[in-house]
């Protein structure tokens, strides 16, 4: 059976992308963007910065 | 230690102010790190022969790639870095290199060409403006930055507008 072609114009709803990261792939990333910011590795800066562990990065796609 | 006057005013005199940047070449392997990072299998940023069948000269950058590289420099002696890790240089004019915690605050990209692996790539970066702002945290300072993102022949590839909070 065919599947029907995504439809695109200006304002088409898209269908969300879920995904889990890991902390390899924050790594990883890290690595790759030259970001070397503790907070996506160190988890003691993450909590003295008020959160439960390291932080994903923004946009990471 | 907080944003105060004095990093407000050194921001406001970076406002319209045009810096750039030659970033160097874009190479192979660094498109194909990042898209082994991102875990996308698209062949075009995985594959340089699949991309040169499909009409590129080589693998091509997925699109986020050139606003995600936080520095493109060979990076600080670690001496060097500020006490949250991040290179003194942080491609924030107007940021003083310490003392201010930096936070992104979103990003709008504009994707105008692909960008090939082999391309050399120049960065021209503009402070739009700088408002001040009360948070629960104290005072915090949101900054925007155009980054225009061009080739060797001056074509344009993206633009983006970054928010960045300060505090």
């Amino acid at each position: 059976m065919a599947t029907t072609p995504i439809s695109l114009y200006p304002g088409a709803a898209l269908a969300p992308v879920l995904h889990r990261t890991s902390k390899v792939q924050v790594f990883r990333f890290s690595g790759a963007t030259w970001n070397t910011h503790r907070i996506h590795y160190d988890k003691d800066y993450a909590v003295a910065e008020g959160y439960p562990d390291v932080l994903v990065q923004m946009a990471p796609c | 230690m907080a944003v105060d006057g004095s990093v407000l005013a050194g921001l406001q005199q970076e406002v319209g102010v045009a810096h750039s940047e030659d970033l160097g070449e874009i190479s192979a392997i660094l498109v194909k790190r990042f898209a082994a990072a991102v875990g996308d299998p698209n062949p075009l940023y995985n594959d340089s022969d699949h991309a040169r069948a499909c009409g590129y000269a080589d693998v091509i950058a997925p699109p986020n790639f050139l606003t995600a590289v936080i520095n493109w420099n060979p990076g600080a002696p670690y001496d060097q870095l500020r006490e949250d890790g991040t290179e003194a240089d942080t491609h924030l004019p107007g940021v003083p290199a310490q003392g201010v915690r930096i936070m992104g605050g979103g990003e709008e990209m504009t994707f105008l060409e692909p960008v090939v692996a082999g391309t050399v790539v120049m960065r021209t970066t503009v402070l739009l403006d700088v408002t001040e702002r009360e948070s629960s945290q104290g005072p915090m300072l949101i900054a925007r930055y155009q980054d225009t993102y061009t080739d060797q022949s001056d074509v344009r590839l993206l633009e983006s507008v970054r928010t960045v909070l300060l505090r």
